[in-house]
This record gives structure tokens, sequence and C-alpha cells, in this order.
């Protein structure tokens, strides 16, 4: 049975208003109204013109079991929140709900997903200047990650059982976000950015998870919010370049030449570098404003210098293909199941349906000629 | 006063110089202790000159904002080798009490790296200097005495005229002050009476020779950290 309730979701997801929801589907705007406020009875055809202009598959429109989790704008842990359209925090709670989705799906059939153990104790004074710093240095040594720096944080984050997932709204506003649905910790990255700027991004939701989310005083005012993003930025700057390594291996002289080379190491921004040289007081603020000047002046603050490889999922391409393993597994079911376009899964989930059909392409026997 | 020169400096100031360039002035460095100075200085003028740069003409304390910025740069980069900045007679100097020395800095005259110049500061000093200067009864090896060395480092109307790799320095220790005011609080004198000038006048080669580290590559994550998982 399909609902209305999905409809408005879609449109949502789709981030159009009535008037351009109206157009797509060559209607006039007060007839969807008397459609969408049952008091006109739908066409027989209304569910299929529907899947086609919200590029979502007719399953999209059934209720599901998604829809019972009330999620609020405020619960999502976004950067940037003053500045978020409420188009656009509408349409990302519609991708959240196709991640929970999609969770939902593989977890009724995978079992021993990684789980996500929060850490209880910190050992750290709330009211101390570095509690950010001890916490990112307390995960890594939870993690058994040492001093080294971390290859992929997206897998790693696959491992410690958070839901990772790209986020295909592709917005400036948007950077990333973290959520916990029923206790397990959601993160959505956006990642059509640079790779480091992504990297940064997850370490920066890896703090809300381990800082934040599972907090049972939530913010409500505007500077509690600041000092959340703040702690966040340390906890992930020091997460991705802890401090004593940081300092042992950096160059004696800090400048732009060698940032660019000692980036390279850490896999971040020439800007995190630039930072977190100046938090550590190896440059004074006449360097790091100078420095900031220069990477400005340079354009690297738009165009990353010296990119890194962007850091990918494994999770979703290995539950593709233990399926496929069982022998019997349909993407095109599947898809249907969770109600999810196929571009919109691939969106969500690292290009991870490409890669398996390409996975599977590969494996196909290649036909020879004899002669 | 300018002292510039070309004569021979120890028929001028009537006192012998010990003079060092290059790999010489280096050992001569290690040898006194001074060898993480030498290593750290031309990246604090580097670093002083970087902010100079952001400063325009119309700024009239370009040269002393550099001066500090000389001194905090050397010393960010010092504390870590047991050095400590502290206010002698109201001047900042870096301090190492292990090896008995103290450092100051000064823009020089212009016989900088030119060992048949005489060097001195480019202008008159107060009675800090002064203060310190006369205490230097020792010679500059003997460590049982606290020394003081001056750091003369290039001015602010050269850095534009020069190859920006190379940063000249010297460290040189001073015996003596020329003096041309008298009175404690109005005191003025020229460092003189040099008997060590350590030159350092080459390229400075740290922005190429530095190589970051390569990370392990065998801590990758992979597939097989997910083999536990199973279809149900």
């Amino acid at each position: 049975m399909y609902s209305l309730d999905r409809f408005k979701a879609a449109q949502r997801l789709r981030g159009l208003s009535l008037s351009e929801t109206a157009q797509r589907l060559n209607l006039k705007q007060p007839t969807l109204r008397k459609y969408l406020q049952d008091e006109r009875t739908l066409p027989s055809d209304f569910w299929e013109n529907a899947s086609i202009a919200f590029s979502v598959p007719e399953s999209f429109f059934k209720n599901k079991d998604e829809d019972c989790y009330i999620i609020d704008r405020s619960d999502i842990n976004f950067r940037a929140r003053a500045r978020i359209k409420a188009a656009y925090s509408n349409s990302t709670i519609e991708y959240i709900r196709l991640a929970v989705a999609i969770n939902s799906y593989f977890s009724k059939r995978i079992k021993n997903l990684p789980t996500f153990k929060i850490i209880d104790d910190y050992n750290i004074d709330p009211c101390s200047e570095d509690a950010a710093e001890v916490a990112a240095l307390r995960v890594r040594s939870e993690w058994g990650l040492g001093v080294q720096p971390v290859k992929n944080i997206v897998s790693l984050m696959e491992l410690k059982g958070i839901r990772t997932f790209s986020l295909p709204l592709n917005v400036r506003e948007v950077d990333a976000l973290s959520i916990s649905i029923d206790g397990q910790p959601f993160v959505l990255l956006d990642t059509q950015k640079s790779a480091e700027r992504t990297r940064f991004d997850a370490a920066h939701e890896l703090a809300h998870i381990f800082l934040h989310i599972y907090d049972t005083k939530p913010p409500h005012q505007d500077t509690d919010y600041k000092k959340r993003e703040s702690e966040a930025d340390r906890f992930a700057s020091c997460f991705l370049m802890p401090t004593k390594s940081f300092l042992e291996l950096a160059p004696k002289n800090m400048s732009i030449e060698n940032m660019l080379k000692y980036k390279e190491y850490w896999r971040v921004s020439l800007q995190s570098i630039n930072y977190r040289s100046h938090k550590l007081n190896m440059i004074s603020d006449w360097v790091y404003r100078s420095n900031c000047m220069k990477i400005n002046s340079m354009g690297f603050h738009i165009n990353e210098p010296k990119p890194t490889s962007p850091d990918l999922s494994i999770l979703h391409l290995k539950m593709l293909k233990i399926l496929d393993e069982t022998g019997g597994f349909s993407v095109e079911q599947m898809l249907d199941e969770i109600g999810i376009s196929r571009k919109d899964f691939d969106n969500l989930t690292f290009s991870s349906l490409t890669l398996f059909e390409d996975y599977k392409n590969s494996k196909k026997p290649k036909l020879r000629l004899l002669a | 006063m300018q002292h510039s020169l070309p004569l021979n400096y120890d028929e001028l100031s009537g006192i012998p110089c010990d003079s060092f360039k290059g790999d010489a002035a280096r050992n001569k460095a290690i040898e006194l202790g001074l060898a993480e100075v030498v290593d750290v200085i031309p990246e604090a003028i580097q670093d002083a000159n970087n902010s100079l740069a952001l400063k325009t003409y119309f700024n009239p304390s370009r040269p002393i904002a550099r001066w500090g910025d000389i001194c905090e740069q050397a010393c960010l980069r010092l504390l870590s080798s047991g050095w400590k900045q502290k206010r002698i007679h109201g001047q900042p100097c870096l301090v190492n009490h292990i090896g008995n020395i103290q450092i100051i800095f000064m823009s020089p005259n212009d016989a900088l790296c030119d060992e048949m110049g005489i060097i001195s500061s480019s202008y008159p000093k107060g009675i800090a200097t002064e203060l310190k200067l006369l205490a230097n009864k020792s010679h500059y090896s003997e460590q049982r005495f606290i020394r003081t060395f001056i750091v003369y480092y290039q001015p602010c109307s050269q850095i534009d005229n020069v190859d920006s790799n190379i940063i000249p320095f010297e460290i040189a220790y001073a015996i003596g002050i020329h003096k041309i005011k008298e009175g404690r609080d109005k005191s003025k004198c020229y460092p003189d009476k040099h008997t060590l000038r350590l030159m350092f006048n080459e390229p400075h080669s740290d922005l190429e020779s530095y190589q970051a580290p390569q990370s392990d590559g065998d801590d990758d994550i992979t597939e097989a950290d997910f083999s536990d998982l199973v279809a149900v």
C-alpha cells in the first residue's frame, strides 16, 4: 500500500516545492494539493508518474519500518548548522532514512556486523581545555592505532561499528553529519570535496559520536553548539595528527614548502598542518597568519595541493559479495526491498554497486574464439 | 659610528680575533655548545622575514618587529634543547645555564660576514648591552663563566638585495664597548673588541633537504578484516 506521507518524503528527498513537483508530474498545483490532502482520488498512473518524477522506485512509496524513527533536525550533528537551509536539512533527513533502510536490509541478512562500543570513561577532566585532545588519544589507544597516520578513516569507522555512508547531497553548507538511531551511530560524509577535507570531516564526526551524541544534556544555545564544534575540530586534529609524533616528525622549518611535504605523510590539508603547527606553538601567530594569507593567495584553500587519494568504504562491497555468494541474490530485488533507486544506493554507499558490478564482470569467464 | 673600513681587524681593534667561516665556523660552534643555535637561526630569520613581508614601509616599527620575531622564533626552536628566554637588565636574552651561555640579537653594520671589516651593531646600544659585554671577562671558550654572545643578523635594508636562499649571520663574542655617550640611563655604546667571529654565509638548504617520513604500508584495512561476516 502506497502512502502519501512517503510521497512527501520523496519531495523532501529531492528538495522539491509543491509547484516544482506539480510541474514534474504535469499537474496543476491546486490539483496536486487536492491529491495530497486526500480530497480527490488518485489517478491510476499517479505512483508510476511519481516514481519517474522523483527518480525513485515505486516501492519507495510503501510505508517502512524506518519511518517509525523520528529524526529531528536538532538530533543531527551538522557542521554548519546555522547556514543550512530547511530544504537541505529535510533532504538530509530523508537520506538518513535511506541509509537506515540499507543498514536494516543488511543487518537482517548478515551476521556478525561490527558493533560500536562507546568508551565510558575517558579519565579526563571535562573542564580541562585539552579534554578533546585527550579523548582523541584515548580513542586512538582503544582502537590500537598507535601514533601512525590513519590510513583509511572510512573503513576504520566501518570496522569499529559506525555505519558510514557517503552523502549524495552536494551542497557547500553540508559537509558531513552524524546521528545515533536506536543506539547505532551513523555518519554521512560529503565525498565530493577534497579527500583531505572528507578525512577531517570523518574525524570531526567521530568526535561528535564519542563526545556528544550520547550526551544526556543536549545543547540548547548557539554557544553550546559552537563549543561542541570547536571540541570536535580539536579532537579531529589530534586524532589525525597525534601530538607527540606530529612534533617528532615535523620539519624544523615549518615553511609552506615543508608543510606541503609533511601533509602528504598525515594525509591532511595544508591548512590543517598550518593550524596544528600553530596550536602546538611550533609557529607564532604571525607566521600562522602569514601562512594563511599565502595559502589563500595560492588558491590552496580551494584546490588542495598534492591531493591524497580518497578513503574508500570496504564494508558495503564486502556485504554485497557475501550475499552474492549465497546464490539467488538479485541487486534489483534488493533495491526494490529497500525502496531506493540504483543511483541513490550507489551514491550513499561509496559507489559500492558500481564496484560490485565491476567485480562480477571481472569474474565472468571471457569468451575466446577457438581456431 | 660605522665600522666599515676593509682593513685588518686585529690592527684596528688592537686585539686578536678568531674568525671562522663555513665548516670551520660550524665546528667551532659545536665545540662551544652553539650547534643548535646555528641550526635554528636561519629558520628564525626566514620566518621573521616572512612576517616582515606582510608589513608595508609605512609601518615605522618593521625593523624592531623583525628583531622581536627573530628572538621569538629562535626561542621557540631552542626551548626543547634546554634554552630559555630571560630578560636580563630588561634586555631579552636566550640563556643556556648548562653551557653558561647567553645570546643577544642585534642588527650589524655592513661588516657582516666580512672578515676584513670591523663588526659592530648598526645602531648604538644601551646600558643592558654594555653591562653584558663588560662582564665578558673570560675567554669565549671558558665554560666556567657566563658568556654573552651576539647574533648579528642581516639588516632589513639588505634582505631584498640578496639571494633569499642565503641568510647570512654571525655569532660573535665581544669583550668591550665603544662608548659614545656617558650616563647610566642614557649610556650609548657600540660592541667592540670582538675576540671571536663565526660567520655563516652559505645557502640555507633546509627547504630542499627536508624529507617527509614514509608511513608503513602493512596496516591497511582490507576485506580480510571483515572476515567474521557471514550470510544468515
